[in-house]
């Protein structure tokens, strides 16, 4: 038999079953008519004894009274009344047959009991009673016919719950299996929807699916995190609804859909999270049987152009470090000139000098005259003031030259606090700090201390970390000018194993936000065109990267900030001069 | 005083009823008695007779009841005493009542099989060895009732005229009816015993063998009371005497007894063989 579930096995193992059960209820049935028979039996011959006992009582005494004329009456009444009598009789000890009943049917299972009992003068009557236990084979025969189709009713309905459980097993089984496969299916379907996820969303440019209608149907973490908005927000909506920002790109997302062309978009600005956004968006077909729509890729590209921007800056500054430098060699050989031939005037003119008053006793001159009369006319201070101003132009050369003269970096024993006091007087010089913030008006304290081992470090970059330090917090100082006088301490420390600097101010401080997005580039405060915001980045580079260094930061509103470096003390053998390829 | 004078009224009225009530009760006959000697229990006897009273009520045109006595001594005192109308009685019950009470009117005699004498066995069983009377001495004997004529009296008698006496017997007892005294017999509980003719009869084919077969005796009779009428005695005399003249008549006779054939006419001489038997053993002290 072949079911249509194909579980032919379980027809066959039902048949099995039923032939069994049925033969273990045959044989259970024979032995319950046997069982029965027997007991039946027992009951009857149990019930034959109980009978004769009875017989013998009544024909004792009518024996006894010697009353045989009843006998025969009581024999016949006492056949007729007891069930299943076949034959009852009285025989006296000359065998005489004192009472006699006996069916005309002939008895199917005679069963025959004898008594005797005592009458006059010691004579024995024997009372012959036979009984026909036929009626256990009636019984048995009902029983049989009861039982059978009973048997044949429980064997069915056993066999057909068999059937049933059997089919209800299997299909339970075939269904436990279709459920496990469909579970298993249903996790790895998960599984790779995770993993695809996963990896949709591991990616750092931001993905979005679209299907073929341009609404949007995947949308990844780094979506999420560029324009702040949940897939729950997103999903079903049109590509141009979800970012409004990106609308323009709805017409070119459905002709990459359409013509199933992979479409670039190298830059494309926006300003949906407030700033300048720069992106580069690739628009990939897709073209999965049944399946139509694109998948949108948005990278973030504002960092690299401000980087390439930055290098184009810094490709500027070393251009203008360049013509600094060159402008700077230039200028040093007319001030050199204007420097020297203002000490050679003065010296020329002073009355000390043996030449001069070799020449002038010649020209009939009086040198103490003359230098009075410069003197009056205050010459001498002219002079004095050109020597005193091209040698600060000289410096200021000089310092312009030291900043931006190369590519690499030197590293040699320098002493911070030299270094700091070399800041604070190229600060001092600074055009910008001088003309706009007014840095005289800041008084700067210095508190080094003066046993302060030499660090082995960049001079020129240190010097560049420092300097732009103090510059920013000459500007926050200036900015937030709260009319009371303002401090820049400048203080040096050593510590177990380094360097520590601080370059406090009393200026307006920071906020935590601010305090914490300082050091990212071309994060500045300062109005656009003032600052670019790679001061402090390039500070944090020199230190943590060039130095191993570090440098934080410790601010408050209304609290000052203070920046704290800390460079590590190179070991004696590192302490000679060495030359390292600037990596920047 | 007004009162008195209306229960006198009251009385006065309910007299004329009074009157017709005593008239009406008067002009009713006496129901006809026919008795009958416990021999059966008194539902059998009714069984048995009441087909035989009712054919005298038609004869009569009076109501005829069925009387059984409680005992024999009673049954003969009823009939001595004529408080009954008929009696069916036995010839040595018949005797004894003569001999105290005087002679009463017969009526008919029971004829069985044609014959209105019957006969005495005494009996023993096949192969007991026991060939004459004489031989019953030291044996054990089975009487039937001692007022039974045909399983006592005559037995006794016949013993008598054999010279044996119950004295001589190793034992006796009544066993109340013949037929049980045969089966005692042929059970082997009694060595002999004595039963009446039918009885033998019915049990010889058994294994019960005669001994002695006794004289003829008068059969059973009706008798009348000594006060009644002569053409009431007549009526009734020949209405017994023609029973057996109609089927129905004979299924009557049959009723009382199955091998009864009629009713004869009777006599006091038919008894004297019966009087010579009852005074031989009163001679020997049997009553």
């Amino acid at each position: 038999m072949k079911s249509r579930n194909g579980i032919n096995y379980s027809a066959r193992n039902t048949w099995l079953g039923l032939v069994l059960i049925m033969l273990i209820l045959t044989v259970s049935t024979f032995a319950v008519l046997q069982q029965q028979e027997k007991r039946l039996l027992e009951n009857a011959m149990s019930n034959a004894n109980d009978d004769i006992r009875f017989i013998k009582l009544l024909l004792t005494d009518a024996l006894q009274q010697q009353n045989f004329e009843h006998l025969n009456a009581l024999v016949h009444s006492w056949g007729q009344m007891i069930s299943y009598t076949q034959e009852l009789k009285v025989t006296a000890a000359n065998g005489f047959v004192l009472g006699h009943f006996q069916r005309d049917q002939q008895a199917v299972r005679p069963y025959t009991l004898q008594v005797s009992i005592k009458y006059a003068y010691n004579g024995l009557a024997t009372v012959t009673f036979t009984k026909d236990l036929g009626a256990i084979d009636a019984s048995i025969n009902r029983l049989r016919w009861q039982l059978f189709p009973g048997l044949l009713l429980i064997g069915l309905v056993f066999w057909r719950m068999s059937w049933l459980g059997l089919q209800r097993k299997y299909k339970a089984q075939a269904l436990d299996q279709t459920n496990r496969r469909l579970r298993e299916t249903a996790d790895q379907l998960e599984t790779t929807r995770a993993y695809l996820r996963n990896v949709f969303d591991s990616m750092p440019s931001t993905l979005i699916g679209v299907d073929a209608k341009g609404k949007v149907s995947m949308w990844n973490m780094g979506a999420e995190k560029l324009f702040g908005l949940t897939p729950a927000q997103v999903i079903g909506k049109a590509f141009s609804q979800a970012i409004p920002a990106y609308a323009a790109l709805m017409p070119k997302l459905m002709d990459a859909i359409n013509t199933g062309t992979p479409t670039l978009i190298e830059r494309h600005v926006s300003h949906e999270v407030g700033k300048p956004l720069f992106s580069e968006i690739m628009i990939y077909p897709l073209h999965a049987v049944g399946t139509r729509g694109a998948v949108v890729r948005i990278d973030d590209i504002t960092q690299r152009i401000q980087i390439e921007q930055m290098m184009v800056q810094s490709e500027k500054m070393l251009t203008v470090g360049g013509l600094a430098a060159g402008m700077a060699h230039e200028i040093n050989n007319p001030l050199s000139g204007i420097l020297q031939s203002t000490q050679n005037i003065l010296r020329r003119v002073s009355p000390d000098l043996p030449e001069n008053q070799v020449v002038a006793h010649e020209l009939g001159l009086d040198l103490e005259a003359m230098k009075g009369f410069l003197a009056r006319r205050g010459v001498l201070d002219f002079l004095e003031g050109i020597r005193e101003a091209a040698q600060r132009a000289g410096r200021i050369v000089s310092d312009m030259l030291a900043f931006s003269r190369r590519s690499t970096s030197e590293f040699s024993q320098v002493s911070i606090n030299e270094l700091l006091d070399t800041v604070v007087r190229i600060a001092s010089n600074d055009y910008d700090l001088k003309k706009t913030y007014d840095f005289k008006k800041i008084k700067i304290v210095k508190e080094y201390d003066p046993t302060l081992p030499v660090v082995l470090c960049d001079r020129v970059e240190i010097e560049q970390v420092l300097l732009n330090l103090i510059k920013n917090a000459t500007y926050a100082m200036s900015e937030a000018d709260i009319g009371k006088e303002q401090f820049i301490y400048l203080r040096s420390t050593r510590e177990a194993d380094s360097i520590r600097i601080e370059i406090e101010d009393t200026g307006p401080g920071m906020d935590e936000k601010t305090k914490r997005r300082v050091f990212e580039p071309f994060f500045t405060t300062k109005p656009i065109g003032v600052g670019t915001g790679l001061g402090l980045s390039v500070s944090y580079y020199i230190i943590s990267e060039q130095h191993k260094g570090t440098i934080s930061v410790d601010s408050a509103p209304y609290k000052g900030a203070r920046f704290t470096i800390r460079l590590p003390v190179a070991p004696t053998s590192q302490r000679d001069d060495h030359t390292y390829t600037d990596r920047r | 005083m007004l009162r008195i004078r209306r229960l006198v009224v009251l009385l006065m009225c309910m007299l004329p009823f009074a009157v017709v009530a005593t008239v009406v009760t008067a002009s009713q006959p006496r129901p006809i008695t026919l008795a009958v000697h416990p021999y059966l229990s008194f539902q059998e006897l009714k069984e048995r007779f009441q087909p035989l009273a009712d054919y005298l009520q038609t004869v009569l045109n009076r109501e005829v009841v069925v009387r059984v006595g409680p005992n024999y001594a009673e049954h003969i005192a009823y009939i001595g005493l004529d408080k009954v109308d008929i009696a069916f009685m036995g010839p040595a019950m018949y005797v004894r009542m003569v001999d105290r009470f005087g002679k009463k009117p017969l009526l008919a005699r029971l004829a069985i099989n044609g014959e209105p004498v019957f006969h005495g066995y005494l009996v023993t069983r096949e192969g007991s060895g026991i060939t004459r009377i004489d031989a019953l001495r030291g044996k054990r004997f089975a009487f039937g009732d001692p007022d039974s004529t045909m399983s006592y009296l005559i037995p006794r008698y016949m013993m008598l005229e054999a010279g044996i006496d119950v004295r001589d017997l190793a034992d006796y007892h009544f066993l109340g009816s013949h037929v049980n005294v045969a089966l005692a017999v042929l059970a082997g509980a009694f060595d002999a015993g004595a039963v009446k003719e039918e009885v033998f009869y019915a049990y010889m084919h058994k294994g019960l063998e005669a001994l002695a077969k006794s004289k003829s005796y008068s059969e059973h009779l009706f008798v009348t009371r000594a006060n009644a009428p002569e053409d009431f005695v007549d009526t009734l005399r020949q209405a017994l005497l023609h029973l057996a003249d109609t089927e129905q008549g004979r299924v009557i006779l049959q009723g009382i007894k199955s091998s009864a054939t009629s009713l004869v006419r009777v006599q006091d001489s038919d008894y004297d063989s019966m009087r010579t038997v009852l005074d031989t053993l009163k001679q020997h002290g049997v009553e």
